[in-house]
């Protein structure tokens, strides 16, 4: 138990350590249960490593804004367990990865989180308090399925630190891997360098959640006090990290040259490699923090400049959604249970009526509804769209159009001469085409103003007699505008 | 008065009423009886009668939302969120999604007052929402530096934002599938009721599924459940006014309640 002040606060911070032991708890618990599973062979595994590995993973790969995919995790973990059993095959490592994430995740309780249980002395009297936490939390990513990112529990159990000031331990983390690359022991540098990593991960997570704050809601901070004060204290940090990593990294390259020994020069380069992923993640924390002020006054013009409300009328989210956050479950459920009743409309109770409960128990039960189920979207390939004719026969049916003159000549003339082309008959063909540039020049004669000639098709009473096509025989004119008659539209051409 | 063809009429009409999907628009009959009753006088009397029978209040009689009938917890037809929620952990979450919904639907208070406006919402941006407003109580409480934790005997006194914010917005599962405890499979439940209840319209499905608001449910959030609520907050002393600034010393209310002594508690 802990002596807690008047503000329920922990004076000998026993609270707060036993709230660091609880976080490791989940880890130690992989450990304990991989003998219960009786079916498995799996007690060979470490399963503490295997977990450290999964929150590490998902510590280095979150971004600023998006987190580390169940996969890559997976795979990471699976090649930590390919080196503990590699005797077994790739499908048990993979097997042996999933169940620890899902442990880590803690897969099948309904919140997904873990509690722990401690107790503080409030007013004099010892309270049990339960402290919820978690390991891994699962995020939208962009596309919406979920992500991973560590809790900042689970970085404080992975960094070995609660409660510190990041900054700082930053300065610190740098410093002890350059006093170590002076000196030339790259073996201990290589982890030095590696808390340096996680320290930068740290800082930037801390960093994302104070703009979050600024970005949910403008009046909660003061842009002079709190975040232009806040940008400009990080990119100093940032600044000094960039300068001091450079350094190291300077020293680095110059070990590596000057060395003598087979070692070192991949040992310096593995170091680089780390030092270059910190400069990285500095460099996209220093993007962001640059876009502060441009941020602020979006969010300012979204949020303060609003008109106010021309009537009383509620503000659902200011006075309704934040206060009912504030309050306890027991309070806030029957409120926004009236609430639901109100926004919902009036429902005739079901009444139960013999036969139609016999009809109900008899039905089998429905599937589960399809809302929550995956909806595949269908992807549409790029069809090219596909000429019905070739160029030559657009050619052919040109020049064989050309040879008509005022006397006209017959479509079925012309059909025979499209088909001793030699190209076989059918659909998509010479005479199809022909066939259909006819009947467009019935339907719409073309002029042509250069020579003031017009080619036209006419319909007289003669019938076709076709093996493929129906209709009118019609006549196809090539004369100057004014000879050819005035065509009848009402008669029609039908191509078979 | 008391023309059995005006009883039939009336109740005709609280029929057409009580069918949430259906608009004057859609039904020539509807229509009449709803213009009859704004033209009316003693029908619309007989109308307020006859629904004070059903213990239904008449919120509005609306050309183009139709009649839009209230229901209070205590009458035979209202629904609760026990109705469409079956486990008892997912509804404090899904009650809270039916606010949430209004609120991001009616963002500005004067929304609600203009019979133009046509909400818009998401799942995803219903989640975003609350989520945003959770991590601001939690940076507050990180200032306040109070002790996170909840009565280990109590569950139900967690402050809900934290209850919330314990769900994970959304899980993978084997197969794929939304997670159905999972916030957004939630908030997507709620929605999906109230569209088939004629309260929103199904706009598509992206961000896990975008709807717009009808006429009805802006009347019904702007007369009655918003009211309501501000009423219900109203008499446990938590007062905010529209600029999200307390008007009274509201927050030694909640942190009272969210850590009461536990000699107060067994007396409930």
């Amino acid at each position: 138990m802990s002596e807690a002040g008047p503000h329920g606060r922990d004076t000998l911070g026993l609270a707060t350590r036993v709230k660091a032991l609880a976080v490791a708890d989940p880890v130690l618990d992989l450990e304990r249960r991989k003998s219960l599973l009786a079916s498995r062979e799996w007690t060979g595994y470490q399963m503490e490593e295997l977990a450290l590995t999964a929150i590490d993973t998902v510590t280095l790969k979150m971004d600023f804004d998006d987190g580390a995919r169940h996969e890559d995790i997976v795979a990471a973990m699976a090649r930590v367990a390919g080196l503990q059993m590699p005797q077994r095959d790739r499908d048990e490592h993979t097997a042996v990865a999933r169940w620890v994430l899902d442990s880590l995740l803690n897969v099948g309780t309904v919140d997904r989180d873990f509690s722990h249980d401690y107790g503080i002395v409030l007013h004099g009297s010892y309270t049990t308090q339960t402290f919820p936490f978690k390991l891994l939390r699962e995020v939208p990513g962009p596309d919406g399925r979920p992500r991973l990112r560590a809790s900042n529990e689970a970085i404080s159990v992975l960094v070995g630190a609660v409660d510190l000031d990041i900054a700082s331990e930053q300065v610190a983390a740098d410093a002890k891997l350059e006093a170590l690359v002076r000196r030339g022991r790259l073996t201990d540098a290589h982890r030095a360098a590696e808390m340096a990593l996680r320290r930068t991960v740290q800082y930037t997570e801390h960093i994302r959640s104070r703009l979050e704050g600024m970005r949910r809601d403008i009046r909660s901070v003061d842009w002079v006090r709190d975040v232009q004060s806040m940008q400009t204290e990080a990119l100093e940090h940032i600044e000094d990290r960039i300068n001091a990593e450079n350094t190291i990294k300077d020293n680095l390259v110059r070990m590596m040259e000057n060395s003598t020994e087979d070692t070192t020069p991949a040992q310096a380069a593995e170091l680089i490699a780390i030092l270059e992923e910190c400069l990285r993640r500095h460099a996209s924390l220093q993007a962001n923090l640059q876009e502060v002020g441009e941020r602020f006054r979006a969010e300012q013009e979204r949020q303060s400049f609003v008109p106010p409300p021309s009537r009383a009328h509620v503000a659902l989210e200011r006075q309704l959604l934040e206060p009912a956050l504030q309050l306890p479950v027991r309070q806030a459920y029957p409120l926004l249970d009236t609430f639901a009743t109100a926004a919902t409309p009036p429902h005739r109770p079901a009444i139960i009526y013999l036969p139609d409960l016999i009809t109900g128990l008899m039905t089998p039960p429905t599937e589960p509804d399809g809302d929550d189920g995956l909806i595949i979207e269908p992807e549409f390939g790029e069809a090219p769209d596909d000429s019905a004719f070739s160029d030559e026969q657009y050619t052919a049916v040109t020049a064989l159009l050309q040879h008509t003159d005022t006397d006209g000549t017959r479509l079925s003339e012309l059909l025979d001469a499209a088909r001793r082309h030699g190209i076989p008959t059918g659909q998509g063909n010479l005479d199809h085409l022909l066939a259909l540039h006819v009947l467009g020049l019935f339907g719409a004669p073309h002029h042509d103003p250069e020579h003031g000639t017009v080619l036209a098709a006419l319909a007289d009473d003669h019938e076709l007699d076709d093996a493929r096509f129906a209709g009118h025989d019609l006549l196809v004119v090539h004369g100057p505008a004014t000879a050819i008659p005035p065509t009848d539209n009402s008669l029609q051409e039908g191509a078979a | 008065m008391n023309n059995p063809d005006d009883t039939a009429a009336v109740n005709r009409l609280l029929a057409f009423g009580f069918q949430p999907g259906l608009t004057p628009r859609r039904n020539a009959e509807y229509a009449t009886l709803v213009d009859r009753c704004r033209t009316d006088q003693d029908f619309a009397r007989l109308l307020h009668a006859a629904a004070r029978g059903f213990d239904l209040t008449v919120i509005a009689v609306d050309p183009r939302a139709g009649l839009v009938l209230g229901a209070t917890a205590e009458t035979q037809f209202a629904v609760s969120v026990t109705d469409h929620i079956t486990r008892p952990a997912d509804r404090p979450i899904a009650a809270l999604a039916h606010l949430a919904i209004a609120a991001l639907a009616y963002y500005r208070p004067e929304d609600l007052d203009d019979p133009s406006h046509v909400g818009r919402i998401t799942v995803r941006h219903v989640d975003e929402m609350v989520e945003r407003a959770t991590k601001e109580l939690e940076r507050q409480a990180a200032e306040a530096d109070t002790d996170d934790g909840v009565p280990a005997d109590h569950p139900d006194l967690m402050q809900l934002w934290r209850y919330y914010q314990r769900r994970n917005p959304v899980s993978s599962t084997g197969d794929d599938r939304a997670h159905s405890k999972s916030r957004h499979a939630l908030i997507k439940r709620v929605a999906e009721y109230l569209a088939d209840n004629g309260m929103l319209r199904r706009a598509g499905k992206e961000n896990g599924g975008t709807y717009t608001t009808t006429a009805r449910y802006q009347i019904q959030v702007r007369e009655l459940a918003g009211q309501q609520m501000l009423g219900q907050l109203a008499e446990l002393g938590i007062t905010v006014g529209p600029d999200g600034s307390p008007a009274f010393s509201s927050p030694e209310i909640t942190t009272a309640l969210t850590t009461p002594p536990p000699s107060a508690e067994r007396g409930e």
